[in-house]
């Protein structure tokens, strides 16, 4: 009974779940982007002590290859750039 | 030092909770030190599974608080020596514990276990993060179906971003009948799909149904309760005996058994 002699044709969904997962890795590093912007947002607004829902991190790879962080923030009715 | 495993899904409901409190049992009843911590907070269940919902004083919040000491919050499973858990908090709140006070937790704690099992929230937001950042290795838990494997397949591409000393499947409620018709996918086509290999297969089972809701999940004789023994050997050995389940439809006895499962 405990063996690993598994039946190796496919199931009826094997073939979806394939396209859906190849789908899904497409856009992993846009969801994985999202979260770590999250995170540092936090970290930032913290430290500036500000809420993290009155700012904005934008992050973005110039064509010299250069990372440009660009991060906005509203406090106290001024608002700020910092690039 | 212990193994500190993470047990996570992505998908709720798939058995996450059963998995830890099964393993954990099995390994303690090998005479393994066990520690189940339920990293669900505000959700917790495991105390309820392993039936010391009714012992529960103090729980993890009230460690890190230092409202109590770790061994006055630990509590010892009744009828399995040597397993203890570490219930959390019963309160919406789950920003309460944070990261760093979590894994501060969990290093105090390795040293008097072999094995402290993790069980993670459901989803991949903080409380996730949370359960699997102390953790040394994971325990994915999906059910063959195409939801839970999507969110296994994403909840695997994040422990791969996590130095972790491996990343081990279990394919929960699996039916050989279906297998064999085809209706669900082997547990070869989902660890291709997934590309993580099985430690275990558990194949479904009413008998653990009673059990859970009679607090008495690691007790009992069942063919999961089986398939959990084959996990826990797995993790101490190393090795990769995994139950077969269609086994029981193959031959004539099995063909007729699956007809009479059908009518």
């Amino acid at each position: 009974m405990f063996n690993q002699n598994y039946k190796t044709g496919y199931s009826i969904s094997s073939e979806r779940l394939s396209q859906i997962l190849k789908k899904d890795k497409l856009q992993m590093p846009i969801m994985i982007e999202d979260s770590l912007k999250k995170e540092i947002l936090k970290v930032i607004s913290g430290y500036m002590n500000i809420k993290a829902v009155n700012s904005d991190l934008r992050i973005e790879v110039q064509n010299d290859g250069k990372i440009l962080i660009s991060f906005d923030a509203l406090a106290d009715g001024i608002k700020a750039n910092v690039q | 030092m212990a193994r500190v495993i993470v047990v996570t899904s992505g998908k709720g409901g798939v058995g996450k909770t059963t998995c830890t409190a099964s393993i954990g049992a099995m390994l303690a009843f090998r005479g393994k030190r066990v520690l189940l911590i339920d990293g669900d907070i505000g959700l917790n269940n495991l105390d309820v599974l392993v039936g010391i919902d009714d012992k529960v004083v103090y729980d993890m919040a009230d460690v890190i608080s230092g409202r109590c000491r770790i061994k006055q919050a630990l509590v010892s499973s009744p009828d399995i020596p040597n397993m203890y858990v570490l219930p959390s908090q019963n309160a919406y709140n789950s920003d309460s514990i944070s990261m760093k006070d979590f894994r501060g937790l969990i290093t105090k704690l390795s040293d008097g276990f072999d094995f402290i099992f993790i069980d993670s929230p459901a989803g991949i937001d903080k409380g996730f993060h949370r359960a699997v950042s102390p953790s040394t290795e994971a325990l994915v838990v999906a059910t063959p179906n195409v939801s839970s494997l999507r969110d296994a397949d994403k909840v695997i591409s994040i422990l791969h971003n996590y130095k972790l000393n491996g990343i081990n499947l279990i394919v929960n409620r699996i039916r050989g009948d279906m297998i064999i018709n085809g209706e669900m996918m082997s547990v070869l086509e989902i660890s291709k799909l997934l590309g993580v290999s099985p430690i275990g297969v558990i194949p479904e089972d009413d008998k653990i149904h009673i059990f859970s809701e009679l607090g008495k999940i690691g007790r009992g004789e069942c063919l999961a309760m089986r398939s959990f023994e084959c996990v826990a050997d797995n993790f101490i050995t190393g090795r990769r005996r995994l139950y077969d389940p269609t086994a029981q439809y193959r031959g004539m006895v099995g063909k007729l058994k699956m007809m009479l499962k059908r009518a």
